[in-house]
């Protein structure tokens, strides 16, 4: 079931209703019915997956639980001094370990098969091909259940967290099931950890009219950056992407900026529609995004863009690689054999290294993602090393502490990110290719030579797409979200904005007849 | 409280009239090239009853002058027709002139057999669209929509043809209000000529059955005109493409033969009707114009006169006023377009404009 | 023992893992083989002289390469939803209708022995000619043999096992 469907906007009636209906303790039921009814929409059979994760989890994190309280039981019981505690704990640990790993294993074992199998045979044919050999078979396409990346990050988060004692395990299977299969969350996330999320997951607050309105404004303002901004401005986009033979010079940069424009709208879009979705419920899921083009670097977007995956790759990736046997053992050599100063690098490059090499794959089962990934590690970990030359720069010119210089850092930014964002939609050498194209060749008056027609867009389009944007410029200079500036208007105000919204989306919206209702970009994952 | 619940009301009544507002604007008016859509609506204007009622798809609309029908037998009718209308919507037009009155006969064009699938959304909207709500209208929906339509779009028109914001024209307001009438009553009127030329040549098929779904509704039509006792007569009008294979017509005669049917293929009787493709043809030998439709009235006329129950309506004071009305609109568009095709050759409202020599 | 188990647990998630992909298979996961076959498989062609006429291509180039026409015929569909045009040549017709605003091949019907397909069956040819040429994997109906390949459906119309007929028809996607 599509979030842009007529199916979807029936089923958020019912589901509302329901809502308003069922008694706030039987909330949580409720809304696991209705997020397995949402997941078998799509075919009962792609239950299984998210169930399976569940299940196994569930039992695993109780596994692991169960074995640490009875050691602590038995600890009580014994007179062990510190040494025997210590070899006692660490038995433990490692017992724990083993169901721990198991649950990895298997979860994302099968996430790697039904992801990555096609990108590993089409490594392992490349590889085969320098000797001129090939499988001589291909593989058949298979469909992807929805929301696995998802689902099987959050739920490893939380055998993680149990694992580590932050996280008590949860006793009921059907409370692990909702926060794994919790529907508004399946199609782009947010990423929640179990921690953050139980409470308001299994006690939601009370249905309220104020929240319903905020909900509401923050649902319209969603589905106004996918269906208007979003879903016009892709197929164009793609247009461009898919033939760089055709589409360069300044549709290249054309490109770039619409890619990226187009990648925030779609995405944010569906996380306002996801959150405010919970949020009339009365579930609070944390927020996906923080104004990501009000950074002054890349390192600043990338705390503000998808906020909850990057805070799950620090977590459970940066942090245990940078810390890691392995990382402190290659500090030390380093550090021995060059300088102190290279081998403290080692946990940061690491981490880094691994972090983005995770985060590439992902986001898509292809070089160009890794390559995206790598692009850019390589970038932050220069702007890292660069740092102190920029503060110095930075103190001799007055300049730079005016706000027009904030505007350029922000542009600056928000530039680097569009570009970086090639490696994932063009091959590598074609990045480098394009770019000095769009630099060398960029030609306004070859916008008039009938290419543009090319893209699929009419002079209302454009209007539309001017619109949009200035909505979106404006909702992004303010730290205010629009929901939280329009409850403070008169009703009246309240009335009209909604209406008004609700106007451009019915009207101007990319949907119906001759549309394809397209995914969100992020679904895919 | 109280004031509350009146400004939710007041809030309510804006925001429906507004919607409305844009979707009555964003709706196809058919008032330029394209008619078609207009025609299921045109019928519920009448306020007199008729005596026949002809259901089908541009054989049907195209082919037979219901005023001549009148002025020459006093035969008050209908044309329930629209363009590429499955045998199910005309079922289910059927079913829906019967709320309001039960015609003496039924005259089906069974041309419509052939199509086992819509083929264009656009022809669904433009039979559909018009019909009023009923659960007629809905069943004929569910029955012929195709993929990609939804049962919503039909109940708020706007969500289809929001897109059309971009590109309206002068017709969506001047036609926002009222519509005027494009039909007489569901008769195409095309006054200009195009003689019948060459034809491709007719293409085998390797399956000439027609589909279950076609014969189930045929059958539900002969039903409901026998349960109403109304006379049900089968018929196919003159055209020489495309092709109607022999096939086909053996089905038909079949069943017409089974059901003991009045089966009337004009393609058989063409020198009794008078139809010479040289004039009574604007498209070349598909269709026929209003010289050809008139012919077929006339001839049509001395079969319908003898079904029992058929009176001359032209004794009745107030049918005669209301016919002679439509027949002073059909008098004057046929001259309005002869005029107009013998100063230019064509007929500027249904020819698509040539590019000029600028561009422009 | 506690070795051999999770050994034996590993076996189990290694073969587990491997089934998935499989799994889905049953589970009907796959996308629907046959369209990514027919995109691989290369479509029927009908060639005149050196000009290739593919089903569902632009007929501007084609139109261009085969020069003027015997004779054109202009249908307008119903309400004017659209327009097929058929072009007569010696031997046989090519029939065009607008797609995304463009006009395409639809189908090509060869209508005399003038031409024959690539694959050397024209109007007289045995059926028996037909199934050395194109192979026995066609569907059969009053002796009508259809082969499809790619976006095209390529039928033979038999009376008394010859060929009468052959047409040539773009698979519209669905």
């Amino acid at each position: 079931m599509l979030l842009v469907s007529y199916s979807f906007a029936a089923f958020l009636a019912v589901l509302l209703l329901g809502c308003f209906l069922v008694p706030e303790r039987f909330r949580w039921l409720f809304l696991l019915l209705f997020s397995l009814i949402f997941y078998g929409a799509g075919g009962p059979q792609y239950l299984v997956y998210p169930l399976v994760t569940a299940l196994s989890t569930w039992y695993l994190g109780k596994r692991i639980d169960r074995i640490g309280r009875e050691a602590k039981a038995y600890l009580k019981t014994q007179n062990f001094d510190r040494a025997q505690k210590k070899e006692y704990n660490r038995s433990v640990k490692k017992r724990q370990k083993r169901y721990l790993i198991l649950g990895l294993v298997l979860n994302f074992g099968i996430l790697a098969a039904i992801k990555y199998t096609p990108f590993f045979y089409e490594i392992c044919n490349g590889l085969l091909g320098i000797f001129g050999l090939s499988f001589g078979f291909s593989l058949p396409g298979w469909t992807l259940p929805l929301g696995i990346s998802y689902y099987t990050f959050q739920t490893m988060g939380y055998l993680v967290d149990v694992y580590n004692k932050t996280e008590e395990a949860e006793e009921n299977p059907a409370k692990l099931g909702l926060f794994t299969l919790y529907f508004p969350q399946l199609t782009a996330g947010p990423v929640s950890r179990f921690g953050a999320l139980k409470e308001t997951l299994f006690s939601p607050e009370p249905m309220s009219f104020l929240r319903f309105k905020r909900a509401g404004f923050r649902i319209l303002w969603g589905y106004f950056k996918k269906l208007v901004i979003a879903d016009r401005l892709g197929p164009a986009v793609l247009v461009i992407t898919q033939d760089p033979q055709t589409y360069h010079g300044i549709y290249g940069l054309l490109g770039i900026l619409g890619y990226t424009l187009w990648m925030y709208a779609d995405f944010s879009g569906c996380i306002d529609i996801v959150l405010g979705i919970s949020e009339a419920i009365g579930i609070r899921l944390p927020e996906n995004f923080d104004r990501p083009f009000a950074s002054k670097s890349l390192a600043e977007l990338w705390r503000r863009w998808h906020m909850t995956l990057m805070q799950w790759f620090r977590e459970y990736i940066f942090f245990p690689v940078s810390t890691s046997n392995l990382a402190k053992r290659l500090s030390n050599g380093l550090s021995k054999r060059l300088s102190r100063e290279v081998g403290n690098r080692v946990p940061l490059y690491l981490g880094s290294l691994t972090v983005w090499l995770v985060t590439g794959i992902w986001h898509g089962a292809s070089w160009n993602y890794v390559s995206w990934g790598l692009a850019n590690c390589v970038v932050m970990l220069a702007s890292q090393e660069l740092a102190g030359v920029f503060k110095s720069a930075r103190s001799r010119f007055g300049f730079t502490k005016t706000k027009a210089y904030g505007y350029f850092e922000c542009i600056r930014t928000c530039l680097l990110f569009a570009v970086l964002l090639m490696f994932q939609y063009y091959p590598f050498p074609v990045v480098f290719a394009m770019l000095i194209d769009v630099a060398a060749g960029s030609r306004i008056s070859d916008l008039f030579d009938g290419r543009f027609a090319g893209l699929g867009l009419a002079a209302g389009d454009l209007w539309i797409l001017a619109l949009g944007l200035v909505l979106l410029v404006i909702s992004g200079l303010r730290k205010e979200s629009i929901q939280d500036l329009l409850l403070k208007k008169h009703w009246l105000i309240q009335y009209l904005a909604a209406f008004g919204l609700f106007l451009l989306i019915l009207l101007f919206g990319v949907y119906g007849h001759g549309y394809d209702a397209s995914q969100f970009i992020y679904n895919q994952f | 409280m109280k004031k509350r619940g009146f400004v939710f009301l007041i809030l309510s009544l804006f925001s429906i009239a507004v919607l409305a507002g844009f979707q009555r604007l964003v709706v196809p008016k058919y008032m330029g090239q394209v008619v078609e859509g207009n025609f299921t609506a045109e019928y519920y204007r009448e306020t007199t009853p008729h005596q026949v009622l002809f259901l089908g798809n541009c054989e049907a609309y195209e082919n037979l002058s219901p005023v001549v029908l009148f002025r020459e037998y006093g035969i008050t009718s209908y044309i329930r027709g629209n363009a590429n209308q499955l045998m199910p919507q005309s079922y289910y037009l059927l079913e829906d002139t019967l709320r309001t009155e039960t015609p003496v006969a039924v005259v089906l064009n069974i041309s419509s057999m052939k199509e086992a699938v819509q083929e264009n959304e656009s022809y669904n909207r433009m039979t559909m669209d018009g019909m009023r709500w009923s659960s007629s209208k809905w069943k004929a929906i569910e029955a012929t929509k195709t993929e990609g339509e939804h049962m919503v779009e039909y109940l708020f028109p706007v969500l289809r043809f929001h897109s059309r914001i971009k590109e309206l024209e002068a017709d969506d307001f001047t036609y926002f209000w009222e519509r005027g009438t494009v039909s007489h009553n569901g008769f195409y009127m095309r006054a200009d000529v195009r003689p019948a030329g060459e034809f491709p040549a007719e293409r085998r098929l390797s399956d000439y059955s027609f589909s279950e779904q076609n014969w189930e509704y045929l059958d539900r039509i002969r039903a409901l005109c026998e349960e109403q006792g109304i006379t049900l007569i089968l018929m196919k009008s003159p055209a020489l493409y495309p092709a109607w294979h022999s096939q086909w017509e053996e089905q038909i005669v079949s069943y017409a033969e089974e059901h003991d049917l009045t089966y009337l293929n004009c393609m058989d009787h063409l020198d009794e009707i008078g139809i010479d493709f040289s004039q009574d043809t604007y498209d070349g030998g598909l269709h026929m114009n209003v010289y050809g439709a008139e012919k077929m009235a006339r001839y049509f006329g001395e079969l319908l006169k003898e079904i029992p129950g058929i009176t001359d309506g032209r004794t009745d004071p107030e049918l005669l006023a209301v016919w002679e009305e439509k027949g002073r609109f059909y008098d004057s568009m046929k001259m309005a377009q002869e005029t107009e095709f013998a100063e230019h050759g064509y007929l500027s409202q249904f020819t698509e404009a040539e590019p000029s020599s600028d561009g422009s | 023992m506690r070795k051999f188990r999770m050994c034996a647990a590993a076996a189990g998630l290694c073969i587990l893992m491997a089934a998935v992909p499989m799994t889905s298979y049953g589970f009907s996961l796959f996308r629907s083989n046959s369209e990514t076959e027919a995109a691989e498989e290369t479509a029927y062609e009908f060639k005149k002289g050196d000009t290739v006429i593919s089903m569902g291509a632009e007929a501007a180039p084609v139109l261009t390469a085969l020069g003027t026409a015997k004779d054109t015929f202009e249908q307008d569909s119903c309400a004017y939803q659209g327009k097929s045009i058929v072009y007569l040549y010696d031997g046989f017709e090519m029939s065009t209708s607008k797609v995304d605003g463009k006009e395409c091949i639809e189908s090509v019907y060869v209508t005399g022995n003038q031409v024959s397909t690539p694959e050397g069956i024209k109007i007289g040819s045995g059926i028996e000619d037909v199934k050395k040429a194109y192979g026995t994997d066609y569907e059969e109906s009053f002796g009508v043999y259809r082969y499809t390949a790619g976006n095209t459906e390529l039928s033979f119309y038999t009376t008394n096992n010859v060929v009468d007929a052959i047409e040539y028809l773009v698979i519209v996607a669905q």
